[in-house]
């Protein structure tokens, strides 16, 4: 009797989650409640709505990607393998095929820096050779981008791979015939690796320049990037009309920002140092 | 016979008693429901709409704020032909953190609630914000905030309510607050025969001075400086405010990537000889000296106990910040003034090379309320929180009842309030102690290297806590290595939530709505990834620095 309750209580709960994760007017009508979930970054529900549908390429996905990213239910071992299934199935949908590589090669990529914990436990798998599959599969997207993201963190990191990786980057964004939205994230790890690698300020502030012109998505990011812009050639490249440029700029977006007071002492040095020439 | 008689005449009395107690309790608990429910016009009125509002701030004026608030908005709604009832529940900070939690879990909170928590918690009970930040706020028409959006009507964006491991907002801040000096102007005039407070650090010292001599005088356990001994906030306070003043210039040097300082490079400049040490420890030797005006026995004195001794008239300058300010000034038996942590000046030995006061706009702005998932009325509470956070009724609330500093922009203030506002007569810019800010053990141990020095006035301060800083080196190491560790494993979330965020791209109508808000967040992730390969490679470079470290009076002088 309490069994027989119980499972009406569980199959109606699960009906509720569904139709709970089911609501949103601009969504997919089509796409399971798993992904939804999934989407909500509610693992647990997700997981259980994966479930219910197992046969199928989502079903499979969210059951994979929950095992890899569910801290509370963590089985990575389980969820590469079902990714792996997914990835190296051509008739697997391109989306569920490329996120399940992205996500695969990701998280071989982190085990096999941290061989100290994880052993060799990710060796079996070539996470090169899934984003490289990824980027073919699905070129200028938004997992290609993700996919390259990660790969050129790795390859800059390589000192004799270093140079070829800093012009391949640079191919990327000359050849890249996506969405430019995607780009920003780029833009900053090549400022960043511009500057850690090279101290190639010149080519730090190209980068910088144009992810802020597209505009980065965290607001932070947007306000200590123009400061970091205007700083960079004021400090570093001793370009005068690029710096007062971008500290105006600052200055009129920003004027409550704690910055602002260090900006207002930039252009004024500016100023004088211009006066007196 | 009669023994009996009276036992059951007692036992019919007391049968009485308890029926009608239960009773006067039945109608107590139906008074109380319909009052917490919303009062008599809701319970027979079913349009009536009730949301609640919760907080932890039971602070002089918070409550009367809110209320006035409440008020307006009843008023607004009713004119548009709603019928809205709100709420307002206050709950004691220290019970807070347990009532929330088990609010949210049970599935029936407030439904505008005061957040506090791990990220977590709030991405998994909060609404994220993010689709409605990018409009205007409905509520600021006619006002100076009118054509920014709900994001650029605070006077930070929106920064402090970002939650970076979400990439999300599930919150907006409502105030804004400073750190400030409190005086007893009775005291202080009676000890100095000065009317004019102190502005530099070299005046406040003779002042304190002046203040002791007078309590040995008289004969009263007079206390110059009062402060929050028990957790070191005050030491942290000073310690900060004037390494800033010493050695702001640093930002311009302090980091490869830009403006700033990273812990790693100073101490490579110090290595190299570039940097020579003592400019920073010369913050220790001023805050040893402010010490000795402390009370004795001061690290066990905390919050209320400090202010306690305040009321009590003996102390003569209080630090803290103004969330006390109202309660202090009103409270307290002689006249209260509000000064600015004095500025280092050229009178003072170490002041010669200072920079003067540093900004604080753009920081301490706090007081973040969010929209559980589980609000039956989520259009009426988003509505309810953009009118709490619109021009005219924040000033109602913060600064009209609570003499706190709003979180918007284009709010002026007056009188006492204007010593609050944030210091932006400078042009410099606060730096943090690669002491102190290169983990929490590092933070602890530097007040507590900081507090022995005050106790134990070594001849030479700096040199002292040089060594003390030595001398805990591996520990302080072990604890940046897993700091280091603490970022790989964030990585590992961080590509789950990329992960999550690709779906909602992947499920989502192109272009729609919710594709461009998935995108956003993405890019968000990954610009944060970004920040995280930055501060590992950070970590890396300081603990080889740390590890080049010379005994004091070798390198880097």
């Amino acid at each position: 009797m309490f069994k027989s309750l119980w499972i009406f209580a569980v199959t109606f709960a699960g009906v509720g989650l569904a139709a709970g994760a089911d609501s949103g007017p601009s969504e997919k009508d089509e796409a399971p409640a798993a992904l939804k979930a999934y989407a909500a970054m509610n693992y647990t529900q997700a997981d259980k709505l994966a479930k219910q549908i197992p046969d199928t390429p989502e079903g499979q996905l969210v059951s994979g990607l929950c095992d890899l990213y569910d801290r509370s239910h963590q089985n990575i071992a389980r969820g590469q393998q079902t990714l792996s299934k997914l990835f190296y199935n051509d008739k697997t949908p391109l989306d569920c095929r490329a996120e399940a590589g992205v996500a695969l090669g990701r998280t071989i990529q982190l085990m096999k820096e941290r061989r100290g914990l994880y052993g060799a436990a990710a060796d079996r798998y070539d996470h090169i050779k899934i984003f490289d599959t990824v980027r073919q599969l699905a070129p200028d997207s938004r997992y290609d981008r993700d996919a390259f993201f990660y790969l050129m963190r790795e390859r800059l990191e390589d000192p004799r791979r270093s140079d070829a990786a800093f012009k391949e980057l640079e191919d990327y964004f000359r050849n890249f015939k996506g969405d430019r939205n995607l780009l920003p994230p780029l833009h900053l790890l090549a400022e960043y690796e511009y500057i850690r690698l090279r101290r190639d300020y010149k080519s730090a502030a190209r980068h910088l320049m144009e992810g802020y012109e597209i505009g980065f998505a965290n607001p932070n990011e947007n306000r200590s990037g123009l400061f970091r812009l205007a700083f960079l050639y004021y400090k570093k490249l001793n370009d005068k009309p690029m710096a007062v440029k971008y500290f105006n700029e600052y200055l009129t977006r920003y004027p409550y920002s704690g910055l602002a007071v260090v900006a207002k002492r930039f252009q004024q040095e500016l100023e004088e140092d211009g006066a007196k020439k | 016979m009669k023994q009996k008689m009276d036992d059951v005449q007692h036992a019919g009395k007391f049968q009485k008693v308890g029926i009608v107690l239960a009773i006067a309790f039945y109608i107590l608990s139906v008074i109380m429901v319909i009052r917490n429910y919303g009062g008599m016009s809701v319970m027979f009125d079913p349009d009536t709409k009730v949301i609640t509002i919760a907080h932890w701030q039971l602070e002089d004026g918070f409550r009367e704020g809110i209320n006035a608030a409440i008020a307006e908005y009843e008023k607004a709604k009713a004119a548009e032909g709603v019928k809205v009832k709100v709420r307002q529940v206050a709950v004691p900070v220290r019970g807070y953190p347990q009532w929330y939690l088990t609010q949210l879990i049970g599935g029936e909170p407030a439904d505008v609630l005061e957040i506090t928590g791990s990220s977590d918690i709030l991405n998994q009970y909060f609404t994220p914000l993010s689709p409605y930040i990018g409009e205007p706020n409905p509520w600021n028409k006619g006002t100076p905030l009118q054509d920014m959006s709900w994001r650029e009507s605070f006077a930070d964006d929106m920064l402090s309510a970002l939650d970076t491991a979400y990439s999300e907002f599930f919150a907006v801040c409502t105030f804004m607050h400073t750190t400030r000096v409190y005086v007893n102007l009775d005291l202080f005039e009676e000890a100095t025969g000065k009317k004019q407070l102190p502005e530099t650090l070299s005046e406040w010292l003779e002042d304190c001075k002046k203040m002791r001599e007078y309590g040995i005088k008289t004969e009263r356990p007079i206390i110059p400086i009062g402060v929050r001994g028990f957790d070191k906030g005050t030491l942290g306070q000073l310690f900060n405010n004037y390494n800033s003043q010493l050695n702001t210039d640093l930002s311009d040097t302090g980091s490869p990537y830009g403006f700033g300082v990273m812990p790693g490079e100073l101490f490579r400049q110090i290595n190299s000889g570039e940097l020579d040490k003592k400019r920073l420890l010369e913050p220790v030797e001023i805050v040893t000296e402010i010490g000795q005006y402390f009370a004795d026995g001061f690290p066990a004195i905390d919050l209320e106990q400090t202010k306690y001794l305040f009321f009590s008239g003996n102390v003569g300058f209080f630090i803290d910040g103004t969330w006390n300010a109202f309660s202090m000034i009103n409270n307290a038996p002689f006249r209260v003034g509000v000064i600015q942590i004095p500025m280092l000046d050229q009178g003072h030995p170490l002041g010669a090379k200072a920079f003067g006061r540093i900004t604080e706009l753009g920081s301490g702005i706090s007081g973040r309320f969010g929209i559980p998932k589980k609000t039956k009325h989520f259009d009426l509470a988003l509505d309810f929180l953009r009118f709490l956070t619109s021009w005219k009724v924040n000033q109602l609330v913060m600064v009209d009842h609570c003499k706190w500093m709003s979180s918007l922009k284009e709010v002026q203030y007056e009188g006492i309030m204007k010593t609050f506002e944030p210091v932006n007569n400078t042009s410099h810019t606060a730096i943090s102690s690669p002491f102190s800010a290169t983990g929490s053990l590092s933070t602890r141990l530097t007040l507590q290297r900081l507090e022995n020095s005050i106790i134990n006035r070594p001849a030479d301060p700096m040199q002292y806590f040089w060594d003390d800083y030595l001398s805990v080196r591996p520990q302080l190491i072990d604890e940046v290595e897993e700091a280091s560790r603490g970022i790989l494993r964030n990585l590992w979330s961080m590509d789950g939530t990329r992960s999550a965020l690709s779906v909602g791209v992947a499920i989502s109508a192109p272009q729609s709505l919710n594709a461009k808000l998935y995108q956003m967040r993405s890019n968000i992730n990954l610009e944060g990834i970004v920040s995280r390969f930055r501060a590992a490679d950070g970590n890396v470079t300081l603990v080889e620095e740390m590890k080049k470290l010379e005994e004091y009076g070798k390198n880097g002088n």
